[in-house]
């Protein structure tokens, strides 16, 4: 990677770099992801030893009607799990409609502190 | 280590509320100090990487997995300030769409992994870095891939610490067993992040440093 050192500084070719972990980030969250370990995660296995059941854990069992209600209203697809389509679509668009939401979320943040940051000396 | 809804208490809840939106306040002021506009879209694409890397979880032992977290990439890639505001958009859309991590407990998953593992990265890498061993050692590959990994697996054990003693503040769980337990897990996912901090670092780098080169690096000067 030091070999290209010079040519990856050249704007343009960080664009092209910027472009490419754009894209490895909708392939990871759209393929990738598909083959994700299912296995709980070191704070659910910590909990689970330990014989701490929280309350979403219990309803992670139930509907997800009975989920609380804010969580209802917020969560579009709860667990990475798009609603009405199949297994592997749902979860793809789950995690493309994450990759997306999150760049915007974050881009529209940066904008707004490099904005007041203009505004400083 | 997403933090449900339904562990914490309402004072744990408040606490790291106040203190999550404190510091995260204190990490944007700082990043506002230097963040020009070109490193806006930069900051967008980090988050939307973390984001979708922290869905590939990944089995370490036992029966149990980790994800990476991406604090310490964020740290060492836009420093830590912005580092908070990045890893804090990546929780809140997770919250918020997924319903991973809770909602009420977004305060003390924002505290754990937007602040304490993106500081805890960047604050031993520096300690790393000014240890006083030989030039020769420090300019090598290894050693600075080394500082990475070591500073990106400490970022995911301490805030696995702070998570655990949250939890046990909040009587979810007896601090002597819910700190060890955490910290074991998170000693073995924290393998995994130091590994693909490293590696990622050294892609992410290429686009945040420009050439040597005077020009371009002058250029580049304001929106470091």
């Amino acid at each position: 990677m030091s070999s290209g050192h010079g040519a990856d500084g050249r704007p343009a070719s960080r664009g092209r770099r910027l472009w490419a972990l754009f894209v490895s980030a909708l392939v990871i969250a759209g393929c990738l992801s598909l083959f994700a370990s299912g296995l709980p995660d070191g704070l659910e296995r910590a909990l689970a030893d330990l014989g701490v059941e929280s309350r979403d854990a219990a309803a992670d069992e139930a509907p997800a009607a009975s989920k609380a209600p804010v969580a209802r209203v917020t969560a579009l697809a709860p667990d990475y799990v798009w609603p009405g389509l199949a297994d592997v679509p749902a979860q793809s668009v789950a995690g493309i409609a994450g990759v997306l939401v999150t760049f915007g979320v974050a881009w529209a943040a940066g904008r707004v502190l490099a904005q007041k940051g203009a505004g400083r000396p | 280590m997403h933090i449900p809804d339904g562990l914490l208490d309402a004072r744990t809840l408040a606490g790291a509320a106040v203190l999550s939106a404190a510091a995260l306040g204190a990490g944007a002021a700082s990043a506002r100090q230097n963040l020009g506009e070109r490193r806006v879209p930069f900051l967008g694409v980090l988050a939307a990487f973390i984001f979708a890397a922290q869905m590939i979880n990944f089995p370490v032992a036992g029966g149990t997995s980790g994800h990476f977290l991406g604090a310490a990439l964020a740290a060492f890639a836009c420093g830590p300030g912005a580092a908070s505001v990045v890893m804090a958009a990546v929780l809140v859309v997770q919250c918020l769409l997924f319903a991973d991590g809770g909602l009420l407990a977004l305060g003390a998953n924002i505290l754990n992994m937007a602040v304490v593992a993106p500081w805890t990265a960047w604050m031993l890498h520096r300690a790393i870095s000014a240890l006083p061993v030989p030039a020769g050692v420090t300019a090598s590959r290894v050693a600075r891939g080394a500082a990475v990994f070591i500073a990106a697996w400490a970022s995911v054990v301490v805030a696995a610490g702070f998570a655990a003693g949250q939890l046990a503040l909040a009587g979810a769980a007896p601090l002597g067993l819910v700190m060890p337990a955490m910290l074991f897990w998170h000693a073995l996912i924290g393998v995994g992040e130091g590994a693909i901090t490293a590696v990622a670092l050294a892609y992410v780098r290429g686009l945040r440093r420009p050439a040597r080169a005077g020009v371009v690096a002058t250029r580049e000067g304001g929106d470091e």
